[in-house]
């Protein structure tokens, strides 16, 4: 096999792990200053101008940080899982097609939809491990709680994906952003709302704020983590915001698609997707901020009576919909 | 279920849901509580032995010391019963001041519960939007006593600073603009469907347990029970004040919450009558009160968190025999227990901030003799 330079930078560099992990720092600013101002607070102001360094210099001092691992834990799941749920989400994000194509230089393959959200239910579910592997009854509450939240909001949430998909007539991503000329979200509005609150469930953002619910079981399921291997939760939880955005933009928001006023052409696809997405961001902060915390059986209920029935008839109106776009057409 | 395991969680002594360290042991079944039960001892300071070796006018500082958040309405309480068993007349100009500053920290104390209440159900702009507006209140505080929070502005026989016409002034536009806050505050715990979703059905205390437990202050008054001793006993200027008694039927953890939010508009409107009725003369003694003739006396005062009581006996000369300490968190804390049925986890921070909890007010230590063996006794036994 040949060593192939381009390739290797694609993945490690642009539009892969070190641009990602730009991108995760940046909308960690982005989410952090506003809500600040909807709160009337300054927010991170000191680290760079206006405080966007605030994050890396957050994530500098945990690695910095020592490490404590309490007695009678897991510790081969309890090292592993922190590290293994931050890959699993970068991994997933690379299938995202951010600069026209994905991050292997190709346009995806059929099927790469359903992949990136089994990748999302294994992250969740390695979350879970840390949590459970920690032994300490607040993580253990908290792991319980994310699994309840995950499994039941994964349904609603891929129902809702495959209506687009469904309108595109194709599983692949890229294929998806090549039909949207018009983006999704002006055919399938409805779609677009239901898929947005049950992102922020997958998020764990308020009103789903749940699993590390601070005044009632402290911290959840990072309670027991320290230094860098909090860092690497941390940064899977900057990094599942990330991969939320990218998936509500490829949706519904057209990818990168948008005007492209001169070459190269790969430059404004992804200023078209990094200003979507922060869009996206702030829909999701702004809901944060103008909500409160529901209770663990209010989110179940609501997702199994509510959210449930709710996606499956919008798949049902995309259906009619599409044939009867394909009838007119 | 039978053979089922409890997972026994600690809330405390160093939690998030707690702002001062007191331990609940919640055992859950699953997210649902089985039992609650409270243990303190963790703040414990030995204030009631401090005043007994200091003088009358050095304990004034420490009833103010024994809450933060009260310390006025402490001061009152301890200078009431002073002048009681001394038989001192207070000035009237005197007792409208202690009126308003009262109620300045009834106001501040609850907006202050409401910041927390938005902290601990995930509500952090609803924290910080009511700190913000309470610091208009603190700022009161200061004009009139010349401290935010702890004033030590009451002295038994009067008060220690006056008020000018211009600092009326003030106090009546800083009180236009927080009326006008609350107003906003009420329609969002009246609307907010997360909020009364959180709140409402959540931690039912019915009729009778509040006077089994003898719960008292806002979280009676939320039961349907007629209490405040601002009406039943006489104190500061309260009798000639006019004003309501808030009371609410629903018995949960949101009408705790809209109890102290009416509370707020009457305390407003207290202060700003206080403010415009407020007599003419001497603002206390003209020498320091510094001994007291020996006698005993018992003071009431109604706190944001309940009934305060005081009691006080004294043997002539500078310091005091014995001076007793009746927090309103000592007992709707250490009964909360009773509201904890089928509640889920999750409500516990709900439950526990519609308490008001002020835990280093309440910590008292009692030493039981028995046959010559002497035995500590825990609180949560003689609460009840």
């Amino acid at each position: 096999m040949v060593f192939d330079l381009t390739f290797f930078f694609g993945i490690l560099v642009f539009p892969g792990l070190l641009f990602i992990l730009t991108l995760a720092l940046l909308y960690d600013w982005i989410e952090r200053k506003m809500a600040a101002r909807m709160q009337n607070r300054m927010g991170p102001s000191f680290a760079g101008p206006a405080g966007i360094l605030q994050p890396l210099a957050d994530y500098i001092k945990l690695f910095t940080k020592e490490e404590i691992i309490p007695e009678g834990v897991n510790t081969f799941i309890y090292t592993l899982s922190p590290i293994i749920s931050f890959s699993i989400f970068v991994l997933a994000i690379l299938f995202i097609p951010i600069n026209g194509l994905n991050v292997f230089g190709s346009a995806g393959f059929e099927g790469d939809l359903l992949l990136i959200f089994a990748l999302a239910t294994f992250g969740s579910f390695t979350i879970f491990l840390s949590g459970w592997s920690s032994s300490n009854p607040y993580s253990e509450m908290g792991s319980v709680r994310v699994l309840y939240q995950f499994l039941g909001y994964d349904i609603p949430t891929i129902l809702l994906a495959i209506s687009p998909a469904m309108l595109a007539g194709s599983l692949s991503m890229t294929n998806i952003v090549r039909m949207q000329a018009i983006p999704f979200v002006f055919i399938i509005p409805w779609v677009f709302v239901l898929f947005t609150i049950s992102m922020q469930a997958e998020l764990e953002e308020d009103p789903f704020d749940i699993p590390h619910a601070g005044t009632e079981i402290v911290a959840g399921y990072e309670t027991e983590f320290s230094g860098g291997k909090l860092a690497f939760l941390n940064l899977t939880r900057d990094m599942q915001i990330v991969f939320g955005a990218a998936v509500t933009v490829t949706l519904f928001l057209g990818g990168p698609l948008g005007p492209v006023l001169f070459s190269p052409s790969w430059l404004w696809y992804t200023l078209w997707f990094v200003l979507k997405s922060i869009l996206v961001i702030c829909i999701i902060e702004g809901i944060e901020c103008a909500c409160a915390r529901l209770r663990i059986d209010q989110v179940i209920r609501g997702n199994w009576k509510l959210m449930i029935p709710l996606s499956i008839a919008s798949l049902i109106t995309t259906i009619v919909l599409r044939s009867f776009i394909a009838f007119v057409v | 279920m039978s053979g089922s395991k409890y997972i026994e969680i600690p809330i405390g002594p160093q939690h998030p849901a707690l702002h001062e360290p007191i331990l609940f042991r919640v055992k859950v079944e699953g997210e649902k509580i089985v039992d609650v039960i409270p243990s303190t001892g963790y703040n414990h300071r030995g204030i009631e032995r401090l005043c007994e070796d200091n003088t009358f006018l050095r304990d004034v500082f420490l009833a103010g010391r024994v809450c933060g958040i009260c310390n006025v309405i402490h001061t009152t309480c301890y200078s009431e019963c002073i002048e009681r068993v001394g038989n001192i007349d207070v000035p009237p100009r005197a007792k409208y001041l202690r009126t308003i500053l009262n109620e300045l920290e009834r106001i501040h104390s609850h907006m202050l519960l409401f910041a927390i209440l938005g902290e601990l159900i995930g509500f952090q702009t609803l924290f910080m939007l009511v700190m913000r507006d309470r610091e208009s209140i603190l700022t009161l505080k200061e004009l009139i006593a010349g401290n935010r929070i702890q004033a030590d502005y009451v002295m038994p026989g009067g008060v220690r600073k006056d008020l000018t016409p211009e600092k009326i002034q003030q106090i009546k536009k800083a009180l236009d603009q927080v009326r006008a806050r609350i107003k906003y505050y009420k329609k969002v715990f009246e609307n907010d469907s997360i909020i009364k979703k959180r709140l409402s059905g959540v931690g039912i205390l019915d009729v009778q347990d509040v006077y089994r437990y003898g719960f008292v202050g806002p979280i009676a008054r939320a039961s349907g029970v007629k209490s405040d001793v601002r009406c039943e006993d006489y104190y500061a200027a309260y009798n000639d004040i006019p004003f309501n008694v808030i009371t609410r039927n629903e018995c949960d953890s949101w009408s705790r919450m809209m109890v102290r939010v009416d509370e707020l508009f009457e305390s407003v409107n207290i202060v700003e009558y206080a403010v415009d009725h407020l007599p003419e003369g001497p603002i206390g003694p003209k020498a320091m009160i510094r001994t007291v003739k020996a006698g005993e006396a018992i003071a009431r005062v109604e706190a944001p968190r309940g009934e305060l009581v005081y009691y006080i006996i004294s043997k002539g000369g500078d310091k005091p025999y014995r001076v007793k300490i009746r927090t309103p968190s000592f007992n709707n804390i250490l009964n909360c227990q009773v509201m904890f049925k089928d509640a889920n986890l999750a409500d516990l921070p709900a439950i526990l901030v519609s308490l008001d909890p002020c835990i280093s007010c309440m910590e008292r230590l009692v030493v039981v003799e028995e046959n010559g063996r002497a035995e500590m006794k825990s609180l949560v036994d003689l609460a009840r």
